[in-house]
This record gives structure tokens, sequence and C-alpha cells, in this order.
């Protein structure tokens, strides 16, 4: 017992010490999450995504003006009155919405081709395009239905409620809320890539012990590899979970001050949620371990833990949200460990799971943290031997 | 071989170490040594001697044969015997006290006791004045030391050092060899392993040659440098006829010295010594009735020169 405590003192003693592997461990996840919840805040907001553009209105007669009514009316459509020709950017103004000078003889059926035309920045993805041509297309819809409502000799609100049938499409949930919010997302999905980060300090540190031939005069003194390895893996255990804390105080506290939306933990299962941060610790150290073994160089460990980490968190919904990925990337993310701990946090956060809701999450990472032990002692064992 | 006339405290038993799967072997020794002995272990570059201390010490599996202390099987983690690597086998981030702590927790050691061992070993090597400074930071010479202090911690009765002086200044050379000596006459055995023969000839009182991974030349110090044949060793500072101090058997060696061999030429050291006098030469040293433990090095392993 001497030893280990001596050990967990050590282990203590070298991580506070290494600011490099603490700034990756606690800076750069802070960041991420402060930068992602709020640039996201929009994306994931319920009330809709909002598309900034420029709108360029040509002709000259009063009748446009019912039509212009109805696009300020369609909530996604952020228009800016402008020139044509306006460069455009996906950090700016998404597209030109231009009614040309004939607008109107075009919209009362008086002259065919287009009415409407729309430019797009050239890098706008095609699934925001298709939202903003749908935008616009019912702004004409609830134009035209108008129109023919008032010839017809009723008023507008008939028209939205018998012609339109405002209402008659339902969005429905089961009672609990579904779609994480930005902070919700962001803070599992970096906390978990901040977690996965120990694989760098735990395997470069390994690997300098094994150079410098410390592992080797320690197993001359007796130590046994379980109390060395048990001593070294517990204080970044330790700092997995200060990582949790940190990263939903963050949310809790920080963003909020900052403008954004607060985390919330109301109905959230804090049990839950730590059985899912433990084993996804735990899936991280067995992880780190597994590389410690297998690498031969400082520089080997760096790389391997960096790169998994990033094609990890790319398949698991970190960076980019798995239901925003097509049906293959969506199947293929379930490979990927990031997934299942993102599940699982996210069951806790939004859905407020309790720990039994969340034993199929947790099940995957332990078992991948068991198979990846037991491979890391197999190549271990095999090497002590052939020393 | 045993070298010394007592009960042997190490006893290296027809020790084989090689790779089963490339059928190589590249280890076959046997060796004893006695309590109290400083046995040097030479060998050129890749002639096994880091193998054979590992195998000593329990970190490396022998293939066939055992290495016995006291008698007994020896075990990976015998707490008596102590191996000081060649790196550096510390924690540069953690001072030479925490350091000296936390090896000998790791010991298993209590608290009291490790701070009663880790401050003994911090005044035998004389870092007291460093030992809150990071070891990152320390010299050449205080990082050996330390490396050094770390096996005291074992209290060891057999201290293997492998090359325990490489890279450190003459005064930190002089301090590790003196505190060599002390502890043995305090009466641990040693295995000291060198490039340095000068370091070694002066410590040791034994010497075991090993090449290819085969001891080639064992034996007391002493007898060892005995001169076998008739020869005087001469230090020449200016040689510009060298043929005839051939024609008087002599043979240049490095740095100026030259090797007569006095039964060829048939003559007295007085007689050449004259000779040489009479023909200009003044001999800066005169080395009679001893070889140097590079010569004896040279002979045992066949080669002037190696391949890295």
């Amino acid at each position: 017992m001497n030893a280990f405590w001596a050990s967990l003192r050590k282990e203590s003693l070298l991580l506070i010490r290494d600011w490099h592997a603490l700034l990756v461990l606690f800076a750069m996840p802070s960041l991420f999450v402060l930068i992602m919840s709020l640039a996201l805040e929009e994306r994931f907001d319920d009330g809709g995504v909002q598309l900034p553009g420029y709108l360029v209105v040509e002709t000259e007669t009063e009748s446009v003006e019912p039509f212009l009514a109805e696009l300020d009316a369609v909530p996604n459509l952020a228009l800016t009155p402008a020139t044509a020709g306006e460069p455009l950017r996906t950090d700016g103004a998404l597209y030109e919405l231009r009614l040309p000078r004939d607008f109107t003889l075009a919209l009362e059926g008086r002259r065919d081709g287009p009415g409407i035309y729309l430019r797009f920045a050239p890098e706008l993805a095609q699934r925001d395009r298709l939202l903003i041509e749908a935008a616009v297309q019912e702004a004409l819809a609830r134009y035209n239905t108008v129109e023919i409502a008032r010839e017809l000799g009723y008023d507008r609100e008939y028209a939205e409620t018998e012609l339109l049938r405002q209402g008659f499409i339902a969005v429905v949930s089961d009672g609990q809320a579904h779609t994480p919010s930005a902070v919700q997302q962001s803070v599992s999905a970096w906390l978990i890539f901040a977690m996965f980060f120990i694989a760098i300090p735990i395997s470069t540190t390994v690997i300098q012990e094994r150079q410098q031939r410390t592992l080797m005069r320690l197993r001359t003194f007796g130590m046994p590899i379980w109390v060395l390895y048990s001593a070294k893996l517990f204080p970044y255990f330790v700092v997995n979970l200060v990582q949790l804390l940190a990263m939903l105080a963050i949310g809790i506290f920080l963003l909020p001050l900052l403008g954004g939306q607060g985390l919330s933990l109301a109905g959230v299962n804090l049990a839950a949620l730590l059985a899912i941060g433990a084993s996804t610790s735990l899936a991280a150290l067995a992880l780190a371990s597994l590389i410690a073994t297998v690498a031969r160089s400082v520089e080997q460990a760096t790389v391997a833990s960096g790169a998994l980490n990033i094609v990890f968190a790319a398949l698991g919904g970190i960076m980019i949200p798995t239901f925003v990925m097509p049906p293959v990337l969506q199947t293929l993310a379930q490979i990927s460990p990031m997934a299942w701990s993102l599940n699982g946090f996210l069951d806790a956060l939004v859905r407020g799971a309790n720990v039994g809701d969340l034993a199929g999450s947790c099940a995957l990472l332990l078992g991948s943290a068991a198979i990846l032990w037991l491979a890391s002692a197999g190549i271990l064992k095999r090497g002590t031997d052939h020393d | 071989m045993k070298i010394r006339g007592e009960a042997p405290l190490l006893s290296v038993e027809q020790l084989t170490f090689g790779y089963r799967k490339r059928q190589t072997q590249i280890i076959d020794v046997s060796l004893q040594l006695n309590a109290g002995d400083i046995l040097g272990l030479l060998g050129p570059n890749g002639a096994g001697k880091t193998t054979l201390v590992s195998l000593i010490a329990g970190l490396l599996k022998p293939l066939q044969g055992r290495v016995l202390i006291d008698g007994k099987p020896a075990h990976l983690g015998q707490r008596d015997v102590a191996l000081v690597p060649q790196e550096y086998a510390f924690y540069p981030r953690l001072s030479g006290r925490e350091n000296l702590l936390y090896f000998a927790g790791a010991l298993g050691l209590n608290r009291t006791q490790a701070k009663d061992r880790a401050e003994r070993a911090l005044r035998d090597c004389e870092l007291e004045p460093w030992q809150h400074r990071r070891a990152a930071h320390y010299s050449g010479g205080l990082k050996r030391r330390l490396n050094f202090a770390i096996a005291l911690l074992q209290q060891p009765r057999l201290l293997i050092l492998d090359e325990p002086t490489a890279g450190v200044d003459p005064q930190s050379r002089a301090f590790l060899l003196n505190t060599i000596r002390r502890l043995n006459q305090q009466g641990t055995t040693l295995i000291y392993t060198s490039h340095l023969l000068a370091e070694v000839e002066s410590l040791c009182r034994s010497v075991a040659v090993l090449d290819s991974g085969r001891i080639t030349l064992q034996g007391a110090m002493d007898t060892l440098l005995a001169e076998q044949r008739r020869q005087i060793s001469v230090k020449l500072p200016h040689v510009d006829a060298p043929e005839r101090l051939q024609a008087w058997a002599g043979q240049p060696r490095d740095d100026g010295w030259w090797e007569f061999d006095l039964q060829t030429s048939n003559q007295t050291p007085a007689q050449l010594l004259s000779k040489l006098e009479q023909a200009g030469y003044s001999p800066a040293q005169i080395r009679y009735g001893q070889r140097r433990l590079e010569d004896v090095f040279l002979a045992a392993t066949h080669r002037q020169e190696r391949q890295p």
C-alpha cells in the first residue's frame, strides 16, 4: 500500500507540473465549449434557423408591398435591403433575393418566366439553399392564397385557417425534450473529446519512463506492475471527473455571462451523469494504456493519440452532431466510443435518463475498456518476457 | 571460475540468453563473485555487458542456467540487489528529494522509513544542497549522483553499476569513485561496467572481460596485470627514428608508449634505458613488471578496434 500511495503522490506531482498537459486537458475543451456553444446557439435554437440575405427590389409599383409583407412574415428569412450584385459570403449575407422591374406582371401572371431571382453565396450548402428556396416559396404561396381568398370575398383569417390550414401539421413529442440545445451538445461533446485527450500525457510519460529505464528500475525494486499502472491511471481518472465538473460549470455559470444560453441541470439525474462520466473515463484510460504499450516513441504516441482522438471525434458526433450526418455516417458513428459516450451524456442531460437507462452506453464503454486493457496486458507480458 | 577463495555471494551458472525465434544466443556465461569484491566487467560495445547485468538483476529471463545469490535462486525485485542503469532512471520534473522519497516508497517503506532512507542517500551522495531543486535542472554530475543515490535506498549487498560515470566532470567522477570505494569498505559487493579502463584498474579487485557474450578473461586484477614475460614499457614523447627502437625489440603502442621485449633483445632494463638515453631519448614514464589493463583488455578481445 505504501508503494501505491507513493506512486499516487508522484503521478499527481508530475501531472500538476505538466503545463502542456493541463492546457490540453482543461483550457482547450473550455474554449471549445464556449466557442461552439455560442456559435451553434442559433442552429440548435427551437425558433428555427435565421438565414440572412439581401433583398433587392427593382420594381417601383406599390402593389409589391403585400408580397414584401409575406416575405417579412417568414421567420427564417432575415432580409436586408440592398442593391443588386453585392458580394455574398457564408459569414454574411447568404443570398440575394431580387424582385425585377416587371415583378408585378410576373406575379399577376401577365407574363411568362421567373418573377423572383435567387443568387446564393458560392460555398453555401445545398441544404441551406433548399431551405431558402422553400421559405420564399412559402411567402409566395401565402401571398397567392390570401389574394385568391380576397377575390372570393374572404378575409385573411379565413385564408389562413381554411385554405392555408394553419395548424394542420403539428410537431409532436413524447413529452420530453429530444433535440439537444447548443450548450448541451457542446458541453457533452467537448468534454468527451477532452477526456480522451488524456491518452497523450499518459502514453508519453509511460514511454519516457520506459526509455529512461525508470520502469525497469521500479521492477528491480519489486514494485508489482499492477500497482505501478493503477497508481499511474488513478490521478487521470480524477482529472477526467474534474474535467466533467469544469465543463458543466462553464456551461452553467460562464456561458450565460457571455450572453449565451446556460446549461441547466434541472431534472438531470446526477448519478447517471457520474456513471456515464466514469465509464467514459475508463474507456479513455484503457485506450491510453494500449497506445502507451504499443507505441515505441513519444512521437508515435502523440501522433497516434491525436489522430485516433480526431477520427473518433469526427465519427462520433463530437465535431458534427450525428443527427445532421447522412445515414451512412450515422451508422459508422456507432463504432466510435465517443458516440456511445455522447449518446449517454445527451440521454442524461436532455432526456433526464437515470443510471438504468444508460446501462447500454455504459456497458459498451466498459466492455471496450476491458478489451483494450486485456490487449495491453497481453502485449506488455509478451514484451517483458522478451525484454 | 571463482575469483576469490570465499563462498560466493553471486554465482552465475552456465547462463545463456538469446532469442528463441531468431535462434541466436547472445550470452553464455559462468561467473562467481565473492562478498566484498569489486568486479570490473569489461567488454567492447555490443559484447553483452548490459544484457548480463540485466540477467543478474532478474530483468531478463535466461534460456538456460541460473543466477544464485547466497546459493539461492535470484529473482526480480530482490531488495538486496540494486542496479544503477546507464540512463538517468528518475523523474526530471521531481526534485532530488521527491525522487528519493518516491523510490523509497516504491520499496514499500512507510513514510518515516522512506524519509530516513532518502535523507541518508542525500547525505551519502552529498546532494543535500540541491535536494529541493528539480532533477531536470541538475548538472550531468548531479544527475549521476542522484541515479546512484536511488540505488542506495535499497541498502544493497550487491550493487551493479552500469557505466555510472559516463559523461560526468572529473570532480563528480572522483566523488562517485570514492563513494563506491567507501561502500565497498562497508561490505557492499560491486559489479562495475565501464569503458574507462583506468577507472576500472584503480577501483576493481577483479576483472572479467566479456566479448561476443562470452567471458574471454577473468581473474584478480593483480594477477592479470602482473607481467607474464620480461617486458618494459617506456613513454617516449618524440621518436624520430622508430626503426632503431624496433631493432631493440620495441613495439609502438598508443599515446607515445613503446613496449620492449627484454627476453628477445636479451638485455636488462638498465641496459635498454641506457641505450635509449645514449640515443637521445628521454623517457617521460617507465613501467616495468606490470601491464596496463588496456593491454590486457585488447589482448583478451583480440582486436584493436571495433566497428561501432
